[in-house]
């Protein structure tokens, strides 16, 4: 007899996959100090062609979820990847951002769009007092930052109690041959080190149908853009959280990039899910 | 990793025995009752598809559809009255039959039936024809889904749609489990967006409501029907079906609303 899908324990399979990609990470990797370094880099990506990424989120959600009385939380907010497009269309966002140099961005992004009904909650996401913010969102969103908790579910489901309508989450898919991968196998080719890399959409989808939510999926194309300086200073940095960067390496993290380049700047286009669903009333719930 | 699970042997698994005995004549047994039901709701569901994929941009004048396993055209009349054309395939003459009534009612004369199953369509006829495929709710009919996919996505230049039944523990699981019948086949739909994503087709979701209201004697004719597929009914299992449509009937009709997830994508084109 087969396993029907009801066998399967979607929170152990993440938490297997955490504590493989853990197990790449070197001890001393800091999360808030690696994206206060990254600040700068992910910023100009995050801009490009206009927040292209946020906005083409926005669009997914807008009218199904989004109006303009909203009232949003993100959990990870980085440079203010969302902020800036959402501050635009809704009443009021809150990001929630522990990194310094993120937070900084975000400041400095909104200045520069003349941008000021949003807050900042400069915390990690579990240090936020859920009930001090029960429902008090129409939508709690988060992208790309679901890979840093342990404990996933749990934390979707403090999402879940701080919003009064829906849930998101937007995770990247397609291409798994990125640059960075390519490069670290380049680099890694002798030694062994191990590319921790993990479909994780299919995942998350899996974890919230298992508990009973029925989430919708858009799928978005952006275009992401850096200078090459930028480029070269996110790949070192993104390595660096996982062995020594000798300096032959960053040499040849430079050629690299020269050589894919065009007028100086780096293009990848992106692909993404944007996964929503109702945060309350979800039927057959099996916490 | 969710990458490894072997979803297309577990879709097999689970549709294997239920798709063999779902035989063309099964269905030409089961066409007066469905055709009551898609009838009583208004098409329900086709007209709610419809709006969503022509929201979408999917649906427009100058195309032509492809629906499979169209029943008696619960996709297939709210479709042509938007589009160039649709061609339906469908096994069951009696479907056929009500489908061909069905138009002529609406005033459609823009709709081709093909009376075949769908496994049996020469792909070299269909290859990239049509701006849409559609398949609803009968997915489960294919135990060797990705090759179906792909038959699919191959007879698409333009977009892909399967609508398919979601979310656990249904009316029907429930009266299922109360028959005794297998319901192996119920709930399908994680089972159907992993053997997607394995596929590396990304895919569009969204969650509807599907209303089925059909005649008390349609109702009851589904679940004997249904049953008669594995053993036949016994009188005690007769008055099971009796009791449970009636309590859950209003004026005559039984009413059920169930979530339908409304899945597409663009075709590879040459995949």
């Amino acid at each position: 007899m087969t396993a029907m899908e009801t066998d399967i324990d979607w929170e152990k399979i993440w938490d297997d996959d955490y504590e493989q990609y853990r197990q790449t990470m070197r001890s001393d990797s800091d999360e808030q100090v690696y994206w206060s370094k990254r600040a700068e880099d992910f910023s100009n990506s995050r801009r490009t062609n206009d927040f292209e990424y946020g906005r083409q989120v926005l669009s997914s959600l807008w009218s199904r979820v989004l109006t303009p009385e909203s009232v949003v939380m993100d959990v990870g907010a980085g440079p203010g990847t969302f902020v800036i497009p959402f501050a635009k269309k809704v009443k009021r966002i809150d990001a929630v951002e522990p990194a310094f140099g993120m937070v900084d961005k975000i400041r400095h992004n909104a200045e520069r769009e003349g941008i000021s009904n949003y807050g900042i909650i400069n915390k990690t996401w579990q240090d936020v007092d859920i009930a001090s913010i029960s429902s008090r969102y129409d939508l709690v969103i988060s992208s790309l930052v679901l890979w840093v908790f342990k404990d996933v579910w749990q934390q979707l489901r403090r999402m879940e109690q701080a919003s009064s309508g829906y849930c998101c989450v937007v995770n990247g898919v397609g291409d798994k041959g990125d640059h960075g991968e390519k490069l670290w196998q380049q680099l890694n080719r002798d030694n062994g080190n191990i590319w921790h890399s993990t479909q994780q959409y299919p995942l998350i989808y899996s974890l919230l149908y298992s508990k009973g939510r029925l989430p919708n999926v858009s799928i978005i194309n952006y275009a992401s853009e850096r200078s090459v300086e930028d480029k070269v200073r996110h790949i070192k940095l993104c390595f660096e959280r996982r062995i020594h960067v000798t300096q032959d390496m960053e040499k040849m993290i430079q050629e690299y990039f020269e050589a894919k380049s065009r007028n100086g700047m780096i293009q990848e286009p992106g692909q993404a899910a944007v996964i929503w669903w109702r945060a309350h009333g979800a039927e057959n719930e099996n916490i | 990793m969710s990458s490894v699970i072997e979803w297309e042997r577990i879709w097999q698994s689970r549709t294997g025995k239920t798709s063999q005995i779902s035989s063309p004549e099964y269905w030409c047994k089961r066409a007066e009752d469905y055709n009551d039901y898609i009838r009583t709701s208004n098409f329900d569901h086709g007209y709610k598809i419809k709006e969503l994929l022509m929201s979408e941009g999917l649906l427009a004048a100058e195309m032509d559809v492809l629906d499979i396993a169209a029943g008696p055209g619960s996709i297939t009349i709210p479709f042509a009255e938007v589009t160039r054309k649709v061609t339906v395939v469908e096994p069951a003459v009696e479907m056929c039959k009500h489908l061909e009534i069905n138009a002529e009612e609406h005033g459609l004369k823009n709709i081709e039936v093909v009376n075949k199953r769908w496994q049996d369509v020469d792909d070299s006829q269909v290859q990239g024809i049509y701006d849409l495929c559609i398949c609803s709710q009968a997915l489960w009919q294919f135990p060797d889904i990705v090759r179906q996919i792909e038959r699919i996505d191959r007879a698409s230049r333009g977009y892909c749609c399967i609508a398919i039944g979601a979310g656990k523990d249904s009316e029907s699981d429930q009266m299922s489990r109360m028959l005794g019948i297998d319901t192996w086949s119920s709930d399908l739909f994680l089972c159907f967006f992993n053997i997607l994503c394995q596929q590396n087709i990304l895919a569009n979701v969204r969650m509807i409501d599907a209303v089925m209201k059909r005649s008390v004697k349609s109702a009851i004719s589904m679940w004997e029907l249904n049953l008669s597929k594995y053993q036949e009914p016994t009188a005690e299992q007769r008055d099971l079906i009796r009791e449970h449509v009636m309590s859950n009937s209003k004026e005559g009709f039984y009413e059920m609303v169930s979530k339908l997830a409304v899945v597409w994508w663009p075709a590879r084109k040459g995949a």
